[in-house]
């Protein structure tokens, strides 16, 4: 029920913190939502909305503040709860059953109609009965055709007819549109926008802002675990929207970097790289020696896919890499660790370090073959190794136990130390790294950072590949930003800026 | 010209098997055109299947629910030990239901532990397999392994008897393919079960309770393989440790022979009896042919790792057809219908 001229609020959110060992995700944090309305929440990586959105869930059970739904507050929100009082969560992965067509798909969970004395399924009314429904929504899906034939913006038409179906209230939708082409999103969004003329209220998580403008009425935004404001979006020009999720941060972090440093001969080139997967399209750059040469973008731009394709996993269709000025198509990770490249991975636990092994096991793993016995019993020398690796540990100060713990008891900052040692045991080519400061404490991200810059000083070619803007303002010579698997910006030294290169992700 | 060929491909790949099975009966026919394409011969291979189509329905069911039953050929083996051992000394209908009790509850007890304890179903099946077996090795041993007196003549007419000379052990195939065919097919129940397969986490948000499904698929293949040993002592008239051995291995032939028919990737019971249909004819054919036991399995072998490289090999050309549709290719995009 509406009121005249103001709308009711549907759900209020207010002072939640949720705290987990060692961070605090949310902090005081408010949000709420009022009948038929879009409401954006925006924020980097981290900044906490996944958590908020867990909360809401009853995934996460909150550590301080309130839940109000339709005015009355709920105190111990459960999955089960939260669903009985109509909230409904989209996530990514859409979670909708491949094998069924989307008739089944909509009503899973609900009960199906049944033929009057057998109690075997009527399937001709199922079909009718749904058709009716996705044609009330604007949807012209045959309700008889298999999901898995959809398209990914169809299958998102299908997870909402579905949230509605279940007569949703609440409908949270999570990055609906990261793998979506621009075309595909306009039916999505006419959906959408008829679902809240209708009285649905929905949350949108994007990092798609220009499509916060087009569909949304008023935008959250999150930084920290805190929020920074609520405001309609009429009032906000993209830049301005993008100051405040990143903010202003002191830059003691990073090491200084000479404004006119001797770059080397160029180490790698790229040309008109098209993957396989259709990540990367027809993209093209240059690495020099001694130069950190910084790649980001958004979610599913590519900037990962380049990264894993450089090492050797995945694989290019087409295009040129010249290495040295040798062609380099590395077709595994060995290949790529024989031409001297070494790639620190954005997933450390599971492809960074062996958890169980020993630190001195780890940082010798990529290069056994220079520790062996010899070539025919294939026997590692311990003793070798092992000083070889004691010799890294002390260079990057790696705080441990002893060589022979094991890794995974070893920090988060102190396991990304192991894994670059690993690399440096003999001095790369050419270093990728992926994400690199994860997870990982202040104090070892400073070490970080000038471990790779000292790297560059003395003469390897270095990919800095990450989402975080600050750090990629920080430490880089250039950064390149991808869009849709292309280049759509390449930022020297002097323009770079948090702010700069996060509007150049978005297009801006 | 190639995206017809990948249409056709896909259309037609999915009988890949079911024109496997004409050709075998085409090719028999030809080389044993006296003996083999008669009514009788064919009602043979039919009777010959009907115990394995019994197990390997209720396997069909496990698999279908996401989980691994290898226990089923110990509780064959665990049903006809007890049935020949207990028939001598109860009326006929209670010593099938005890059998088929005991055998129930071994399988709630899988489904229990697995779902409980969340131990993986490979393990447990596996575990519960070698307990039965030396159980029913145990049982067995007073008696010198082999259990024979004492059956009535009434029960091993269910094995050997007929109707209208079709012998009963195909009506009792046939009853439960149709019946778990329309479980999975038309009743929510089954549906869900599906679901719960396909997909776990949609399942789990969606408010279908795994649990229970999953222990439900448990109690059907332990049920149905009890069953199979039931009628094993019915056809055979005697129970030994080893006899339902062969109904693992076979049984999971046939229902992966079957998800790579007419509905690749998904277990489903036509597909299950077309397997069944396979193996028999084989086993048939081969016999008639005086080739030796060998080879048959030899070709049993070769042609489960055909059907199913085929299927992945089927399913891995309808992902590219639908990615390339999905791009907006508007050649694709036309081609879609055909496959569904």
């Amino acid at each position: 029920m509406t009121g005249e001229g103001s709308r009711a609020l549907r759900l209020e959110m207010r002072g939640i913190t949720k705290a987990f060992p060692g961070t605090v995700a949310c902090e005081d944090v408010d949000f709420d939502l009022h009948h038929g309305e879009i409401h954006a929440l925006v924020g980097q990586n981290g900044a906490g909305k996944s958590t908020l959105i867990k909360v809401l869930a009853g995934i996460h059970s909150r550590d301080a503040g309130s839940v109000l739904i339709d005015g009355s507050p709920v105190d111990h929100l459960t999955p089960r709860l939260a669903h009985d009082l109509g909230m409904r969560f989209i996530h990514q992965e859409l979670n909708l059953v491949p094998q069924f067509n989307v008739a089944e798909n909509i009503v899973l969970g609900d009960p199906y109609p049944l033929r009057f004395p057998s109690r075997l399924i009527a399937w001709r009314r199922l079909n009718r009965h749904v058709g009716e429904i996705l044609e009330n929504l604007g949807i012209s899906i045959d309700p008889r055709r298999s999901v898995q034939s959809l398209s990914i913006a169809e299958q998102w038409m299908v997870a909402i007819a579905r949230a509605l179906y279940s007569r949703g209230q609440v409908l949270v939708m999570d990055e609906p549109t990261s793998s979506l082409a621009r075309e595909d999103v306009h039916e999505l969004f006419d959906l959408v926008r008829s679902l809240a003329a209708r009285g649905t209220s929905v949350i949108y998580i994007s990092h798609r802002l220009e499509e916060i403008f087009e569909l949304a009425e008023r935008v959250t935004v999150l930084k920290d675990g805190r929020k920074v404001t609520t405001a309609d979006v009429a009032t906000l020009s993209l830049s301005e929207l993008v100051r405040l999720m990143v903010g202003g941060r002191p830059q003691e972090l990073y090491p200084t970097v000479a404004e006119d440093r001797e770059l080397g001969e160029v180490a790698l080139e790229a040309d008109a790289l098209t993957s396989a997967d259709g990540r990367l399209e027809d993209l093209s750059l240059r690495v020099r020696d001694r130069e950190v040469l910084g790649v980001t973008g958004l979610l599913g731009a590519g900037h990962n896919e380049l990264a894993d394709l450089l090492f050797g996993v995945g694989s290019a269709v087409s295009g040129t890499i010249m290495l040295d000025g040798r062609a380099y198509s590395p077709s595994s990770a060995r290949r790529a660790i024989a031409r001297g490249v070494g790639l620190v991975p954005a997933e450390r636990r599971s492809q960074g370090v062996v958890g169980e092994m020993q630190l001195w096991e780890n940082i010798i793993l990529a290069h056994l073959h220079r520790f062996l016995l010899d070539p025919i019993t294939r026997i590692v020398h311990r003793g070798r190794a092992r000083k070889a690796a004691i010799q890294q540990m002390r260079a990057l100060q790696i705080v441990a136990t002893g060589p022979e713990q094991e890794v995974q008891y070893l920090s988060g900052g102190n396991q990304q130390k192991a894994v670059l040692a690993k690399w440096l045991l003999r001095k790369p080519r050419l270093l990728v790294l992926s994400e690199p400061t994860r997870g990982i404490d202040v104090s070892a991200k400073a070490e970080i950072y000038g471990l790779v810059r000292r790297l560059a000083d003395e003469g390897s070619a270095i990919l800095f590949v990450s989402t975080e803007v600050e750090e990629l303002a920080g430490v880089c010579d250039r950064v390149l930003v991808l869009r849709r698997g292309r280049i759509s910006a390449d930022l020297p030294r002097a323009e770079l800026s948090a702010q700069r290169i996060m509007e150049a992700c978005y297009g801006g | 010209m190639k995206q017809r060929m990948e249409r056709v491909t896909l259309v037609t790949g999915r009988f890949g098997t079911v024109l496997g099975l004409l050709v075998l009966v085409v090719v028999f026919t030809v080389l044993k055109s006296n003996v083999f394409p008669t009514a009788r011969n064919l009602l043979n291979i039919l009777n010959q299947i009907s115990l394995l189509g019994v197990c390997a329905a209720g396997l069909t069911i496990c698999l279908a629910v996401g989980e691994f039953d290898l226990s089923i050929g110990a509780v064959a083996t665990l049903g006809a030990v007890l049935t020949a051992g207990w028939l001598p000394h109860m009326p006929l209908i209670l010593a099938i239901l005890s059998v088929l009790a005991v055998c129930v509850l071994i399988g709630l007890i899988n489904g229990l532990i697995i779902t409980t304890l969340r131990v993986s179903s490979f393990m447990t099946t596996l575990g519960m397999m070698t307990v039965l077996t030396g159980f029913s090795y145990w049982y067995t041993s007073g008696s010198g392994s082999i259990l024979y007196s004492g059956i009535p003549k009434a029960f091993l007419q269910i094995g050997r008897g007929s109707f209208l000379q079709i012998p009963y052990l195909i009506f009792v195939m046939a009853g439960i393919l149709v019946a778990l065919h329309m479980l999975m097919n038309h009743t929510t129940t089954g549906r869900r079960m599906y679901a719960v397969g396909g997909s776990p986490d949609a399942a789990r948000f969606a408010g279908i309770p795994l649990r229970a499904l999953k222990v439900l698929g448990f109690a059907l293949s332990g049920t149905l393989a009890g069953l199979t040993g039931i009628l094993l002592v019915a056809r055979l008239g005697l129970a030994e440790p080893t006899i339902g051995d062969r109904f693992l291995f076979d049984a999971f032939t046939v229902v992966f022979l079957g998800a790579a028919s007419v509905r690749v990737g998904q277990f489903h019971i036509l597909g299950t009896l077309i397997g069944a249909l396979i193996m028999g004819t084989i086993f048939n054919g081969f016999t008639l042919l005086d080739v030796p036991y060998h080879l048959q399995l030899v070709v049993q072998g070769a042609i489960l790792i055909a059907a199913v490289t085929s299927a992945g090999l089927w399913q891995g050309l309808l992902r590219s057809v639908r990615l390339r549709a999905a791009r907006g290719d508007p050649e694709q995009m036309k081609g879609e219908r055909g496959v569904d």
